[in-house]
């Protein structure tokens, strides 16, 4: 068979491999400007006097923008995925620049637009700004005081949001514990850190009154309405076409200030306008990061009766991007896949002076497995028992699946003993916990650990019960256009979009299926607004089984038009007409292509093509004998065991990760490559939480990881090849089974390698390890008796 | 305010003569994208750091965010565009297309070269060896592990003396 024919796992698999694939910074329209973004190097200040005569008079600037001419032009930035009430926050109000205050160091206070890119950053650079500064809030730490009490009255100003969940009576259970724990843990600011930053192409057409925003982006329909909101537009009058992505992993959804001002600053220089943010500027974002003080009571066999957590959030200034939601998420997942009967959590929301957080691969899920799987490793530590044990006590019976969670998400399915036992299985756990005791030396400490994950996705992050005066929340359906022409081409036009994963080569796989096609006669068409049916874009883990769901409907009603059409040339009933290998099989053995049907269909003057659309909403099937009514809330759970072995070296504080397993739970795998192409990704970016990254600030809170020397993520000699099994215990809430594979990893991978690396230090005498990452510092740190780094 | 000086850049990009009058303290990465319209190299970091600009000038696996343009003239040049076509692909893109060893592709150029440099010296590395060769990009999306399996698979295709299956 010739390469070019060739079915790849991939679609357009020699685009990319030959260089011709397009990504946003690739395209440039004749007289293109280059707009450049002047930052604030105050964390918190009043700007006095903003100067911006010098930049104009520089070589090539055409425009430059500060904030009391953008209000003149540009409406308030609403909040992405809906108002902040949903989770108990504040709202306040964003302007695309400010006028008066600046709330963090990079935060943009201007704009320009040159005629190239040096002019740009020339432009930029002339501008100059004075500033009064006010008091900066850069350590969230403060608020672990005292927290039962709530926050004293002089940090009440930074509370975003208050969420508390409870079920039973831990008050009563830690009175009566028979063994109780209270643990510290923070987890770092990370940042996602796609390989392509950020980037838009603005096009105004005054001639038409339409603006066309190309977008590296993950939400189109979302930017779409925003930009139309702030810019005083029609819906109808934007157009976002997303071209390839380089990646996001969340960082490219909706909200950032410079895409509403990339536009704007088209329209007044009526030209179009490119921003490709640069490294330094992409590592200004940040997520994750968050401080819990955990009390836990237990019984001798390790079952664990009771926990609260009092955990602290900084979400850095306030956006209306979605960034912040994940602190919810973060609070709402607890106790993760296991049954406490007895769960108090208490979690603050603060904003600091540090640069808002961003969306990132976890969503906020990956800091409660983290907690939860350190908890059960140090329970097990405590009484002396196998960690593997304790979880098993713990974790929820499969026969109590559904399974209502304190915060009101439910876990809908999912056999989580099977799942961890088989993972313990595939790692050859046993025979791995001896090893690691025998093995080694003074020179190098062999561990091994453990983690179970559970993933709510499926979209859906408010929860709770639906009481008087709460307003409910209901699933964000997906949608899909598919139609096959008089050729016999199959064109699928779908509302979700592609970060660079595989979801157009699954939706391309699932309308194929439907009409008997072979997946080259289908094209997938994604991210461009004007032509694709609306959509989530890319959230929360939805293209395949949301997005897919909404293919599948739209193909079937295709084919049974197809069926019905062969089987009127032929006379026979349409059911015992089969789509298959391209072609409609009759039953007398006869044959009529798919292209040949659909000519006949054309010609019988049906249009040019046939085509079909339709939509899919997740469901939320309750608990049998529920009494309660709860929100709308995530769908599917997705759910994985994992085992990690490391080696560390105590000289040097080195931790190297020989190996890394999961049993993974995604319900019905669409396509193996492409789940386990998701994991592998999930995976590297965990051990890189546990190992590697983490975003800096200098006192004055002044980004210092600036570049990839300085923010490490893992590369290829610091991972090995990880082994993975699955475990399907389809969703009964979609329409093919299946759930999320977009998320799981990062948490799982995370507390695994964690648990590994202080299993080898606790038998060198090292305390528990409680602050994140685990680098060579705070791992020499731990070994020399200590918890914090230097 | 002037620009900066202008500078003569004579290339063979991908097998054609190329040249232009480009900023002396323009990168090479910037001339290729900006004055020669090549999109096989990207920008991902200006540091050195990620890979994903990654050019063979003169036979050699070559950040060109980290030399100048001018350095470069006279030099030959090749990108993903200039290596082989869907109808005949190298040995390397063959096998990553067959591996899933790439998912949004943007740091493909720093792979493809990193593997084709080694499979050069190297017709059949080890595990770490592969590993070792591809350190110096950085990619987010896949791990890396079906990198590694591409390149395994490409030394295979390599040795058979075709990169049909």
């Amino acid at each position: 068979m010739p390469a070019s024919t060739m079915s790849f796992p991939k679609i357009d698999a020699f685009s990319f491999v030959g260089g011709e694939a397009r990504y946003v910074d690739d395209l440039r329209p004749p007289a293109l400007l280059h707009m450049a973004v002047v930052r604030s190097t105050r964390a918190h200040a009043r700007i006095m006097h903003l100067d911006t005569a010098a930049a104009m008079g520089v070589p090539g600037v055409v425009r430059v923008l500060a904030g009391p001419e953008v209000a003149t032009h540009l409406q308030p930035l609403p909040y992405s995925f809906g108002d902040p009430q949903l989770l108990g926050g504040r709202r306040r109000r964003f302007d695309a620049l400010p006028v008066d205050e600046v709330r963090y160091v990079g935060e943009p206070i201007a704009v320009v637009a040159a005629e190239n890119v040096r002019a740009a950053l020339a432009g930029a650079a002339a501008v100059t700004a004075e500033y009064a500064d006010l008091p900066a809030f850069l350590d969230a730490r403060v608020f672990l005081d005292g927290q039962a009490s709530g926050p004293p009255e002089e940090l009440r100003s930074h509370v975003v949001a208050e969420n508390r969940f409870s079920s039973g009576d831990a008050a009563a259970a830690f009175a009566a514990a028979e063994h109780q724990l209270r643990l510290s843990f923070s987890m770092q600011r990370s940042s996602a850190a796609p390989i392509e930053p950020r980037g838009y192409l603005a096009s105004w057409d005054e001639s038409t009154g339409r603006l066309t925003v190309h977008a590296s982006h993950q939400q189109p329909f979302q930017l779409r309405e925003q930009l139309a909101q702030v810019m005083g537009l029609a819906e109808e009058a934007v157009r976002i076409v997303v071209p390839r992505v380089g990646g996001a992993f969340g960082l490219k959804m909706t909200g950032p200030v410079e895409e509403p001002l990339v536009c704007l600053m088209s329209r007044l220089c009526q030209r179009p306008v490119k921003w490709i943010e640069s490294r330094a500027e992409c590592f200004l974002g940040g997520g994750r990061e968050q401080y819990h003080d955990v009390r836990v009571a237990f019984d001798g066999s390790g079952r664990v009766q009771a926990i609260r957590d009092d955990l602290v959030v900084p979400i850095g200034a306030e956006s209306p991007a979605p960034g912040w939601r994940q602190a919810f998420v973060s609070a709402a997942t607890f106790p993760t896949a296991y049954d406490v009967p007895n769960v108090e959590i208490r979690s603050l929301v603060v904003a600091t002076n540090e640069p808002p957080w961003h969306s990132i691969r976890g969503f906020g899920k990956e800091g409660p497995v983290l907690v939860m799987e350190r908890v059960m490793d140090l329970v097990a530590r405590q009484l002396g028992r196998d960690p593997a044990d304790v979880r098993r006590t713990n974790l929820v019976p499969r026969e109590a699946i559904p399974h209502r969670m304190p915060s009101g998400y439910l876990i809908d399915s999912g056999d989580f003993h099977a799942v961890l036992d088989e993972a313990l299985a595939l790692a050859d756990y046993e025979r791995l916990r001896v090893q690691v005791r025998t093995a080694g030396g003074p020179d190098l400490l062999e561990g091994v650990g453990m983690a179970f994950e559970v993933v709510p996705e499926g979209g859906g992050h408010a929860a709770g019960r639906l009481t008087a005066g709460v307003a409910p929340t209901a699933a964000a359906p997906e949608s899909a256009t598919v139609c096959i022409d008089a050729s016999g081409h199959v064109q699928v036009l779908s509302g979700v979009t592609n970060p660079g994963g595989g979801n157009d080569t699954a939706l391309a796989l699932l309308a194929a299926a439907e009409l008997g096609a072979s997946r080259s006669m289908v094209t997938v068409v994604q991210g461009d607004t004007d032509r694709c049916p609306p959509g989530t874009g890319n959230a929360s883990s939805r293209a395949t089984s949301v997005g897919g769901a909404a293919v599948v409907l739209a193909a079937r009603e295709v084919a049974g038009e197809l069926r019905r059409s062969a089987a009127a040339m032929a006379g026979v009933p349409a059911e015992q007409v089969v789509l298959r290998d391209g072609a409609a099989h009759l039953p007398a053995g006869e044959e009529v292509s798919l292209a040949e049907l659909c000519r006949g269909i054309v010609a019988e003057g049906r249009g040019s093509s046939l085509s079909a659309t339709r939509s899919y909403q997740p469901k939320n099937l309750h608990p049998g004998g529920e009494t309660d009514v709860y929100r709308y809330s995530y769908p599917y759970f997705s759910s994985g065991g994992y085992v990690a072995r490391v080696a560390v070296d105590p000289r040097t504080g080195t931790v190297v990760l020989r190996g890394l397993t999961v049993v993974h739970d995604c319900g019905r795998v669409i396509d193996e490559v492409l789940v386990e192409g998701q994991l592998q990704g999930a995976m590297a970016m965990g051990v890189g939480l546990a190992l590697l990254e983490s975003w800096q600030a200098d006192p004055y809170g002044a980004l210092t990881t600036r570049s990839f020397k300085e923010y490490l993520v893992a590369r290829a000699p610091e991972l090995p090849s990880f082994t993975i099994g699955h475990h399907a215990v389809p969703t009964p809430n979609t329409l093919l089974g299946s759930k999320g594979a977009g998320e799981s990893g990062v948490g799982g991978a995370l507390a695994a390698v964690v648990n590994a690396v202080d299993d080898a230090l606790s038998r060198a005498g090292a305390p528990p390890a409680t602050t994140f990452p685990l680098d060579p510092p705070r791992v020499l740190a731990l070994l020399a008796g200590g918890g914090e780094a230097p | 305010m002037t620009g900066p000086e202008q500078v003569a850049v004579r290339l063979v990009l991908n097998g054609e003569r190329v040249s232009a009058l480009v900023d002396s303290d323009a990168t090479l990465v910037d001339a290729l994208r900006e004055d020669f319209d090549v999109t096989g190299v990207r920008i991902g970091c200006r540091n050195g750091d990620c890979g994903t600009c990654t050019a063979l000038v003169d036979d050699r696996c070559v950040k060109t965010c980290l030399v100048l343009a001018g350095r470069a003239s006279g030099s030959e040049v090749r990108t993903l565009e200039g290596l082989g076509t869907e109808e005949s692909p190298s040995a390397i893109q063959q096998a990553f297309m067959e591996c899933y060893s790439f998912q949004c592709g943007f740091c493909l150029p720093g792979m493809v070269f990193a593997a084709e440099e080694l499979l050069d010296r190297t017709p059949d590395p080890t595990d770490a060896q592969i590993r070792d060769a591809l350190s110096g990009n950085l990619c987010r999306c896949t791990g890396y592990q079906n990198f590694v399996r591409g390149v395994h698979r490409a030394a295979e295709i390599r040795r058979d003396g075709t990169s049909q299956t």
